[in-house]
C-alpha cells in the first residue's frame, strides 16, 4: 500500500502539464491540483501585495516610501518615529487606502462571480452582465438620478444601484425558470433581452435627463473608483467577504462544468448551485457596480487569463480569479489616476485598452498551441 | 435476498408521448444486463430514469430495496455509477483530474482514503495511463470514452449503467471494455449497459432486456431473448440466429433484402 | 445592444456636458470682447467707476446681496463715471467667512494658490487681478489664454482628488456641477476649504457671482468695481439693442457631428442672452426644458430667423453648409439667408466679465439682417 503510494507521488512528479511558459518554469510537481497552484498562488500573492504597495505609494502628490509605510504602520498600532504631516496622511489613509480597498473588492467580486458564471452556465461568454446585474445596476441609479430623489442621503444612489441589480437579476432568472429547472440557453437568451430592454430604459431616461442629470449618468456608466471614501468601502468589503461563501462550492463548479448530467451523476443538484451562484454574485457584483459604476472587461477575461494559466480546476480558480481581479484592478486603477495627473482617466477605458489586447494575444496562443480554448 | 436494481412498472410520459410503457425488470448483484432495442424504444430514456435523471410518470427504481425518489442525488451517486453517451466539456481538464471527479461524492466519508487507489486502479484497468495528462478535449472519441469510463470505474458503486459504452471504440477496444466489464461483475459489481450491438450482448451479456416501442418486448437468458422470429418482428427487418461455432452463444446477423428479393 | 446603448448615451451625454461647459477650441472672440478683455485685465489702477461700496458688506454672507439695478432693466440706471479714483484693495484682506451653495460656512485664510473648477470663475479671478495665484484650472477654464497654459484638472464632472491636492491648492473653486462629491468630500478631509457656488447661468445673476467669488478671495472691492463694469457693458449693449424695433426669432441649436442635433430651450443657457438681445427664443416659445433633439418639422414650424450655434460644434457640422444639410435646416428662414451666428462656448454662455460684450456681438449679429 505504501509502495503503491510512492508510485502514485512519483507519477506525479513526471506529469507536466504544458498550460503556458511561465507555468512550465514553476511547475515542479503536481500532486493534487490544488496544491500543484501553490507557486501560482505565491506569485498572485506577490503582484497583490507589490500592486498595494505602488497604490499606495504612487500618485499626484509626492509622499515617500517611508512616510507611506509610517502612515500604514500607524494605524495598526506601530510607531516609526518618523514624522508625516496631515495633508500626506490624508491622502494616503483618507483617499488612497479606500481606494487600494474598494479595487480589491470590485476586482475579486468581479473575478469570482465571473468564474463561478462562467462555470455553472459552462459558457465563456457568461459574465456578471449577462445575467443583469450590471444594467440593472445601471438602471437603479439612473432612475434615481433622473427623479431626483434621496430618500436616504448619500446612500440612496448605491442603494438603488443595489436594487437595480437585484431586481433585473431576478427577473431574468423567475422568467427563465420553469418547472422547478432553468435551461442555460434560455436564461441566457432571457438575460440578453432583458438587457436589451434595460439599455432602451437607460437610453430612454437618457433622452429625458436634463444636462445636469446627464453628466451625472455619464460619470456613472464610465466605472471610476474615484468616490472611494471609507463609508462606502466598507459595505462592499462585507459583501466581498460574503461573496466567499462561494469557494466551498468550487468542487461542484468543476463537476457542473464536465456536464450538468455527469454532475448530478456525481451527486451535484446543480440547480441548487446555479441559484446559490447567481444569488451571491449578484449581491457581491450589485455591491460594487453600486460604488463603482459598471466595470466592465474584469468579470469576463479574468477567469479565461487564469484558466489559461493554471487550469479550470475551479478550487483553485475561484481564489485566483479573486486575486486576479484584485490585481488587474489595481494596476487598471493606478493607470487611470497617474497618466494624465493632475487629472484622471475612466477606468473602463484602461481596463479595456490594456486587458483587451493582451487577452486577444493569450486567445491567440492558445487556440494556436493546444487546439482548445478552455 | 433482494435484487440489487428493481424496476417495477414504470412509464413516462412526455406531452402526448408514452416513450415507456410499464417497463419492469431486475438486475442481480454481479450481472452484467444488457438492454438492447431499435431507435427509440427507450433504451436511453429507461437508462436516464434509473439513473434518477428523470422521474417517471408511474412505477419505482430501487436500489438495494430503497426507492430512489426517496434518495438525495449524492445517496444515489455512491449507490451508481453513469456513463453516458458522450461527455460534452470543452473546459482544459486532465484526464486524471477528470477520473478524480468519481471520487467527490465520497468526500468526508471513511472511503476517501481510497480515493488515489481507486483512481489509479480504475485509470490502469481502462488502460487511460499513459492519457493522464492529456486534456480531456484533446481526446479522441474512443479515448474519452475509455477516460470517462475509467471515471465511472473509480466512483466504486455497487451498480453501474453504460449508455452505449462501444459505440465510439474499435475492435480491440470493444473487445477490452466488455472483458473489463466481465471482470468488475466478477467482483460482484452490477452492471446495466445499453447496447446497440446485438452480438456484443449476446457473447457478453447474462441477460437481456429487449425494449419495443417502449415496452418489455422479452427479458431472460440472451439465448431465450434473441430469437429470430421476435427480433425480426422488432427491427422490422428479417434476421437469422446462428450458434457462434467457438463460444456457442447465439450470432445475430440481418438478412440482406437483396438476396432475398432474387430469392 | 445593451452597449450600443450605452455607448450612444455616453456619446450623447459627453458631447452635451462639452457643449454647455467647455470649449477647448478658442475661437477667436469678437473685437468688443477682446477690448472689454483687456479692459477688464487691466482694470485694478485705471478702473473707470463704482458706487461707493459698504465696507461692512465685505467679509460677510454674500448670499443675499444688495439690491442692484437689474440688468435687463432698461437702461435707466446706468452708472455714470465718477471722477474720483474709487479705493480698492491692495492685496487680499483675509481671513473671511463665506457661504457655499449648501448653506454652509468656509473659512478662507489663504488665496495664493487657487485650483478651479469652472471657466468662468476663472475668468473672473483673473479679472480681479489674482490669476497669478491661480496654479491649475479644468477643462472649461479657456480664457484668459494664460488659464490654459496652467495645470488642466480634468473635467470638472469627474475629478482627481489626489491630482487637486497635489497641485498644493489653498483654496479650491467650483459650482455645484464639480464632482463627484465624494471628491470633493475628500480634498475637504485634507483641510483644503472648497467652495462651490451655484451654477449662475443668467445675465442677472453675474453681479452675483463676481462679488461672491470676490468675497471669498478677500477682495471685495475688487468685486464691486467688476461686477458694476460688467453691468455697464451689459446695460450699454442693451442700449443698443433697444434701438430696434425688430424681435429676431434664434433658435439656439446644440451640434456634434452628423447625428447630434440638439435646440436648446429653457435651461439650456442662452435664453437670457437672447432675450436681452432683444431676440425671441423658439426654443423657449416651443416649450424646450433644456436641449431636445430637432425633428425636421419642429424647426420648419420654429421657423428662426438666426441659428446660434456653438463654434466648435459648426465645424464638426462642417460649417454652415454642412448645418444647411441638416433636414428642415434649408427651409428655414435662417437657412434661406444663411443667417448663422456662431460663438465661443466659454464666451457666449459663461456669464461673467464678457457678457457684454458677447451680448453686443450677439446684437450686432442677429439684427444684422433685420431693419
Amino acid at each position: 500500500m505504501i509502495r503503491r503510494q510512492t508510485a502514485e507521488r512519483a507519477r506525479d512528479v513526471r506529469r507536466g502539464v504544458p498550460r503556458g511558459a511561465w507555468w512550465r518554469l514553476w511547475q515542479r510537481g503536481e500532486g493534487s491540483s490544488a496544491s500543484s497552484a501553490a507557486p501560482a498562488f505565491a506569485l498572485l500573492t506577490v503582484l497583490l501585495v507589490v500592486a498595494v504597495l505602488l497604490n499606495a505609494g504612487i500618485g499626484a502628490v509626492r509622499v515617500p516610501p517611508a512616510e507611506v509605510a509610517t502612515v500604514l504602520l500607524n494605524r495598526v498600532g506601530i510607531s516609526t518615529g518618523i514624522e508625516v504631516d496631515v495633508l500626506r496622511e490624508q491622502v494616503v489613509w483618507g483617499i488612497r487606502m479606500p481606494r487600494i480597498v474598494l479595487a480589491i473588492c470590485v476586482g475579486a467580486g468581479l473575478g469570482m462571480a465571473g468564474a463561478s458564471l462562467q462555470a455553472i452556465f459552462r459558457n465563456p461568454l457568461a459574465e456578471p452582465g449577462l445575467i443583469g446585474v450590471s444594467s440593472g445596476g445601471a438602471l437603479g441609479a439612473i432612475v434615481l438620478i433622473i427623479t431626483g430623489v434621496a430618500p436616504l442621503g448619500w446612500l440612496s444612489l448605491p442603494l438603488a444601484a443595489f436594487a437595480g441589480a437585484l431586481l433585473l437579476t431576478l427577473v431574468v432568472y423567475g422568467l427563465a425558470r420553469s418547472d422547478g429547472r432553468t435551461q442555460v440557453v434560455t436564461l441566457i437568451l432571457t438575460g440578453v433581452a432583458m438587457n436589451s430592454i434595460a439599455g432602451g430604459l437607460i437610453g430612454l431616461a437618457g433622452f429625458l435627463a436634463d444636462d445636469a442629470e446627464l453628466r451625472s449618468i455619464v460619470f456613472w456608466t464610465l466605472g471610476s473608483l474615484a468616490g472611494a471614501t471609507w463609508r462606502v468601502v466598507l459595505p462592499v468589503a462585507l459583501m466581498t467577504v460574503f461573496g466567499l461563501v462561494l469557494l466551498p462550492h468550487a468542487r461542484a463548479m468543476n463537476l457542473i462544468v464536465l456536464g450538468e448530467r455527469e454532475a448530478f451523476h456525481l451527486g451535484v443538484s446543480t440547480e441548487r448551485v446555479r441559484v446559490l451562484v447567481i444569488v451571491v454574485s449578484t449581491l457581491v457584483v450589485g455591491a460594487g457596480v453600486a460604488v463603482a459604476g459598471i466595470v466592465v472587461f474584469v468579470g469576463l477575461v479574468v477567469p479565461h487569463l487564469l484558466r489559461i494559466v493554471i487550469g479550470p480546476d475551479h478550487r483553485v480558480l475561484l481564489p485566483a480569479s479573486a486575486l486576479g481581479g484584485a490585481i488587474l484592478l489595481l494596476g487598471a486603477d493606478l493607470v487611470a489616476r497617474t497618466i494624465v495627473v493632475p487629472a484622471e482617466l475612466p477606468l473602463g477605458v484602461v481596463t479595456a485598452l490594456i486587458g483587451g489586447p493582451y487577452f486577444l494575444f493569450l486567445l491567440r496562443r492558445t487556440t494556436r498551441e493546444q487546439g482548445g480554448w478552455m | 435476498m433482494t435484487a440489487l436494481l428493481a424496476v417495477d412498472g414504470v412509464s413516462f410520459e412526455v406531452g402526448q408521448a408514452r416513450l415507456l410503457d410499464d417497463a419492469s425488470f431486475e438486475a442481480e448483484r454481479g450481472e452484467l444486463l444488457a438492454v438492447v432495442g431499435p431507435n427509440g424504444a427507450g433504451k436511453s430514456t429507461l437508462l436516464r430514469i434509473v439513473a434518477g435523471e428523470l422521474a417517471p410518470t408511474s412505477g419505482s427504481v430501487r436500489i438495494e430495496g430503497r426507492p430512489i425518489a426517496d434518495m438525495r442525488a449524492m445517496e444515489q451517486a455512491r449507490l451508481r455509477a453513469v456513463l453516458p453517451q458522450q461527455t460534452p466539456t470543452t473546459f482544459r481538464f486532465t484526464a486524471r483530474e477528470v477520473v478524480s471527479f468519481a471520487r467527490v461524492p465520497w468526500l468526508r466519508t471513511p472511503e476517501s482514503g481510497d480515493d488515489e487507489a481507486a483512481v489509479e486502479e480504475a485509470m490502469r484497468l481502462t488502460g487511460v495511463e499513459s492519457m493522464a495528462t492529456r486534456t480531456f478535449p484533446t481526446l479522441s472519441g474512443g479515448e474519452q470514452t475509455l477516460v470517462s469510463l475509467a471515471r465511472v470505474l473509480a466512483q466504486r458503486t455497487p451498480l453501474v449503467l453504460l449508455d452505449e459504452p462501444t459505440s465510439a471504440l474499435d475492435l480491440r477496444h470493444q473487445a477490452l471494455v466488455m472483458d473489463l466489464l466481465h471482470d468488475i461483475t466478477a467482483r460482484g459489481i452490477s452492471v446495466v449497459a445499453v447496447l446497440h450491438d446485438l452480438n456484443l450482448a449476446a457473447t457478453h451479456a447474462a441477460r437481456v432486456l429487449l425494449l419495443h416501442g417502449g415496452r418489455v418486448a422479452a427479458f431472460g437468458p440472451a439465448r431465450e431473448v434473441l430469437e429470430a422470429s421476435l427480433l425480426s418482428e422488432v427491427f422490422e427487418h428479417p434476421v437469422r440466429v446462428i450458434e457462434d461455432p467457438v463460444e456457442g452463444n447465439p450470432l445475430v446477423l440481418p438478412e440482406r433484402r437483396v438476396r432475398t428479393l432474387a430469392g | 445592444m445593451m452597449h450600443a446603448a450605452r455607448a450612444a448615451l455616453v456619446l450623447l451625454a459627453v458631447t452635451l456636458a462639452a457643449a454647455a461647459c467647455t470649449g477647448e477650441d478658442d475661437a477667436a472672440p469678437g473685437p468688443s470682447a477682446v477690448a472689454t478683455a483687456e479692459r477688464t485685465a487691466t482694470a485694478e489702477p485705471t478702473a473707470p467707476s463704482t458706487p461707493t461700496p459698504t465696507p461692512a458688506a465685505a467679509a460677510t454672507d454674500t448670499a443675499t446681496p444688495a439690491p442692484t439695478p437689474r440688468a435687463t432693466t432698461t437702461a435707466r440706471s446706468t452708472p455714470a463715471p465718477t471722477p474720483t479714483e474709487p479705493p480698492v484693495e491692495e492685496a487680499p484682506e483675509l481671513p473671511v467667512t463665506v457661504t457655499d451653495v449648501d448653506g454652509d460656512e468656509i473659512v478662507i485664510e489663504d488665496v495664493s494658490r487657487l485650483v478651479v473648477l469652472n471657466g468662468t470663475i476663472t475668468e473672473i479671478v483673473f479679472a480681479l487681478g489674482l490669476g497669478d495665484r491661480v496654479v491649475g484650472v479644468d477643462a472649461t477654464s479657456t480664457y484668459p489664454p494664460e488659464a490654459q497654459e496652467l495645470p488642466e484638472v480634468g473635467v470638472q464632472i469627474a475629478l482627481s482628488a489626489e491630482g487637486i491636492i497635489a497641485l498644493q491648492p489653498t483654496l479650491v473653486l467650483g459650482t455645484t456641477f464639480a464632482g463627484p462629491p465624494e471628491v470633493i468630500e475628500q480634498i475637504r478631509g485634507t483641510g483644503i476649504p472648497v467652495l462651490i457656488l451655484p451654477d449662475y447661468n443668467t445675465l442677472e445673476t453675474i453681479e452675483e457671482k463676481i462679488t461672491r467669488i470676490a468675497s471669498a478671495l478677500g477682495v471685495p472691492l475688487r468685486g464691486e468695481r467688476l461686477a458694476a463694469e460688467s453691468l455697464a457693458a451689459i446695460e450699454e449693449a442693451i442700449a443698443a439693442a433697444a434701438s430696434s424695433e425688430a424681435e429676431p426669432r434664434v433658435a439656439f441649436i446644440y451640434l456634434r457631428g452628423a447625428h447630434t442635433q440638439l435646440i436648446g430651450g429653457d435651461g439650456a443657457g442662452a435664453t437670457s442672452l437672447i432675450e436681452a438681445a432683444g431676440g425671441i427664443d423658439v426654443g423657449v416659445e416651443a416649450g424646450v426644458q433644456g436641449f431636445m433633439a430637432i425633428t425636421p418639422e419642429a424647426l420648419v414650424t420654429a421657423n428662426p430667423d438666426v441659428i446660434l450655434v456653438i463654434t466648435t460644434g459648426l465645424e464638426s457640422v462642417g460649417g454652415i453648409d454642412g448645418l444647411l444639410e441638416i433636414p428642415g435646416m434649408a427651409q428655414t428662414a435662417a437657412g434661406r439667408h444663411r443667417a448663422v451666428v456662431d460663438f465661443d462656448a466659454q464666451y457666449l454662455l459663461g456669464y461673467g466679465p464678457r457678457s457684454g460684450a458677447a451680448l453686443a456681438e450677439l446684437i450686432a449679429a442677429i439684427h444684422a439682417g433685420s431693419p
